[in-house]
């Protein structure tokens, strides 16, 4: 077994033509280590994964120097194919993470371009299915996936090679409970079986961790700040409080455990009797733009109410595809905020774009005022050559200012003039929203808004939304993070099975194991401690929104 | 720039379809014209069989289009013979399978334009010389083929298809690729590896 260390990384640096980038890194991996790479939104770590196997400067344009090699080969000399038998990559949008129209052909693929046996390839082919938990999904045609069932075919693309450095980012996104414990467990089985090394990108750590809290992770850490620079590299559990509150007010997501040893969240004690909103509010690097009002809560659905009425979707809204959610009635009320949740599959996004009138239903009636829709692929909706072009796109002239402080407000403003196709991830989302909230649309419809994003574009993302029906318009999304559904929504709706199996509030929701349970949710165990311990909705709803004011705070104190 | 070793090298898999995708897209479009040019000759009249002439530059274009975005040699010429393979097997073109060996030669003669700017020079010039090339050379091979030698409007035929190749052969692929280069979706090919600048500084955000 060599001692030589898997990748080697010396002063390497990446800048893309437009100025910005990241490094210079110097670290290395040894065989079988994992890594967890973390930082704000747009702080390079994809670019630095892709880096790694060679997609730049090979396929993307930046300038990389310094020295890299994987496996004792030099990165620069053997491009991307050069790597193909000992990396495997897992991209951040699943849909470009799987190129053929078969789930069968698509992790066969791998293996022909290895020139595997193929009397062994349906073999590998199954067991790598089964390692993610997708045998079910065996034969399928992969244009007819749902978003998290494709990232879970990509995923085992990648580890059907067994390739010794495996690369994933945010893998989970997408991804439903059941989905996140099929990458935890397809990652450390092919730990197990191959002793891979991994090196991983990734927000949602708690769901990650699977409960599990820090121990959960990878135990090496190393953090990438706003401008593209590693600040920290080594084990998670020597960060002191001070590095901890660094990378809080960085705006990255950390597990519950670390966040509760700087910010506590905790029940609001006594009653609270301030309005919510008549506070300073939530302001961190991220400015909002204007102060909240007090919303004026749901009521009976008026005539700006958004209405469906028996309806039946079909699975991508196809004409004649299979229907896959049946029977749906569901109002958005001006005014409130409502939760769609749901395992993969279950037909969120089918449902959303019928709502849109994007699709026609195969059966039922949608009523009610313009809607404006923020797609779960954000690429989807751009229109434009610039983000303030986008932003400013199908608005009356004079309206400049409007678009300048919503650039403001979503920490887009030095990104002005970048073509929207050329963002982070994160960033994309950020625009997307900002794009569709400068319309003011009587009910905005917004298909997983958090996905993707660090802590201050979350909180930034769910703030906007609240305003939105604080300003009297309704709101409806879909979204796997519970925590968001519980700082934001007023209802939640949850479908399973073809139906929607409960319209309730986030608070009885998480103390309702039973229906987590039917639901294939799965919230992490201090967000339900935290919901038990509250008396009701509005008593949680100020507890997350306290914690998310401190850090905040804490953001601002750094940037100040 | 690109490496000398990535000169010599084998055409990467994105730049082969891109190539493809161009020679396929132009093939389609060049049918297009084929039709506006029947509807042409029918409205000059008496003039009609001079509406090839006027048109002749549209069916240069996917040759410079390459030629810019990929910036390697040949990719011209094979994505105009893959643009008349497209519209001969599968449109029906009228011209027929000749009209492949047509398209070699028009490929060749915008390629050479390129080339003899050694696949570095792109400005108005370069393009205006590989669109009087394209149209120029072919015209003779098709005087050939159409028996246009000996009439007395042979040069008059010559000099409306060269001025159609600089300006609609030529001048407009320039607008076609700056356009294409604006929106972006171009970022990540040699053309925009060429439009950054040698040193690019680092910024803060």
């Amino acid at each position: 077994m060599s001692a030589e260390p898997l990748v080697v990384l010396e002063e390497v640096e990446v800048v893309f033509p437009s100025g910005l980038g990241v490094g210079p890194a110097t670290f290395t991996v040894a065989a079988g280590e994992e890594v967890l790479v973390l930082g704000p939104s747009g702080s390079g770590k994809s670019t630095l994964l892709r880096t790694l196997h060679g997609a730049v400067p090979g396929a993307i344009n930046a300038r990389v120097t310094g020295r890299l090699s994987v496996a004792g080969r030099p990165v620069a000399e053997t491009g991307v194919a050069g790597l193909a038998d000992v990396v495997g990559v897992v991209g951040q949008d699943p849909s470009s993470g799987v190129c053929l129209s078969d789930v069968d052909d698509e992790l066969a693929f791998p293996l022909e371009n290895l020139c595997e046996d193929p009397a062994r390839i349906p073999g590998l082919v199954g067991d790598a299915l089964a390692a993610v938990g997708a045998s079910h999904l065996a034969g399928r045609r992969t244009a007819e996936l749902s978003g998290g069932e494709q990232q879970r075919i990509a995923i085992a693309a990648a580890t059907v090679t067994r390739p010794r450095l495996l690369l994933l980012d945010e893998p989970t996104s997408m991804l439903d409970a059941a989905g996140i414990d099929g990458v935890r467990s397809a990652v450390a089985g092919v730990r197990a079986r191959t002793g891979a090394a991994v090196v991983l990108v990734e927000h949602r750590l708690d769901e990650y961790a699977g409960g599990e809290g820090l121990a959960g992770l990878p135990a090496r850490w190393i953090v990438v700040d706003r401008a593209g620079r590693i600040r920290f590299d080594g084990p998670a559990t020597e960060l002191d409080v001070d590095a901890v509150a660094e990378l809080l007010a960085a705006g990255c997501w950390l597990p519950a455990e670390l966040e509760a040893r700087v910010v506590p969240t905790r029940p609001p004690s006594g009653r609270p009797d301030t309005p919510r909103g008549t506070g300073p509010g939530v302001t961190g690097p991220l400015r909002s733009g204007t102060v909240r009002r007090v919303g004026s809560g749901g009521g009976a659905p008026g005539p700006e109410a958004l209405v469906a009425r028996g309806l039946t979707v079909a699975a991508g809204g196809r004409r004649g595809g299979t229907p896959v959610l049946h029977d749906v009635d569901l109002e958005v009320a001006p005014g409130e905020v409502v939760a769609l949740l749901g395992a993969n599959g279950q037909g969120k996004s089918s449902l959303l774009t019928c709502l849109a009138g994007l699709h026609a239903p195969l059966a039922g009636s949608v009523e009610g005022p313009a809607v404006g829709l923020v797609f779960q692929n954000p690429a989807d909706q751009f229109q434009a050559h610039t983000v303030r072009a986008e932003v400013a796109f199908g608005l009356p002239p004079g309206t400049e200012s409007q678009v300048e402080e919503l650039l403001d407000r979503f920490d887009l403003a030095d990104l002005a003039e970048h073509n929207p196709h050329q963002l982070s991830g994160g960033q994309m989302r950020r625009l997307s929203l900002a794009a569709m909230l400068a319309h003011r649309r009587p009910v905005l419809l917004a298909d997983e808004p958090g996905f993707g994003l660090d802590r201050h574009a979350t909180v930034a993302v769910m703030q906007a939304l609240r305003q939105v029906a604080d300003d009297g318009g309704g709101v409806l999304f879909s979204s796997h993070d519970l925590r968001s559904v519980a700082t934001t929504a007023d209802r939640a709706i949850v479908v399973t099975g073809g139906a929607v199996i409960a319209r309730t509030t986030p608070r009885r929701l998480l103390t309702d194991p039973d229906l987590l349970g039917r639901g294939a949710l799965r919230p992490a165990p201090w967000l339900v401690e935290l919901a038990a311990a509250c008396g009701d909705d509005v008593a949680l709803r100020r507890a997350l929104e306290a914690a998310d004011r401190r850090v905040g705070e804490l953001g601002r104190a750094v940037a100040a | 720039m690109l490496r000398r070793d990535e000169e010599r090298a084998a055409l990467p898999l994105r730049d082969i379809v891109l190539m493809v995708v161009l020679g396929v897209t132009f093939g389609f479009l060049y049918w297009v014209l084929v039709q506006a040019w029947n509807a042409l000759a029918v409205a000059m009249g008496p003039a009609g069989d001079l509406a090839q002439h006027v048109l002749f530059g549209g069916w240069l274009l996917v040759a410079p289009l390459a030629i810019a975005i990929i910036r390697r040699p040949g990719v011209g010429i094979i994505a105009e013979i893959l643009a008349s393979v497209v519209e001969v097997v599968f449109l029906g073109s009228p011209v027929g399978p000749t009209l492949v060996i047509a398209a070699a030669v028009q490929g060749f003669g915008s390629e050479l334009a390129f080339a003899l700017g050694r696949y570095r020079r792109f400005g108005w010039g370069t393009y205006a010389l590989s669109g009087l090339l394209g149209a120029g050379l072919v015209f003779f091979y098709s005087a050939f083929r159409s028996g246009w030698y000996g009439q007395n409007i042979f040069w008059l035929r010559f000099a409306m298809q060269c001025a159609s190749g600089v300006v609609l052969g030529g001048l407009l692929g320039k607008v076609l690729v700056d356009a294409l280069r604006a929106t972006g979706v171009l970022a990540n090919f040699n053309i925009s590896r060429d439009d950054t600048p040698a040193e690019v500084v680092r910024r803060e955000r």
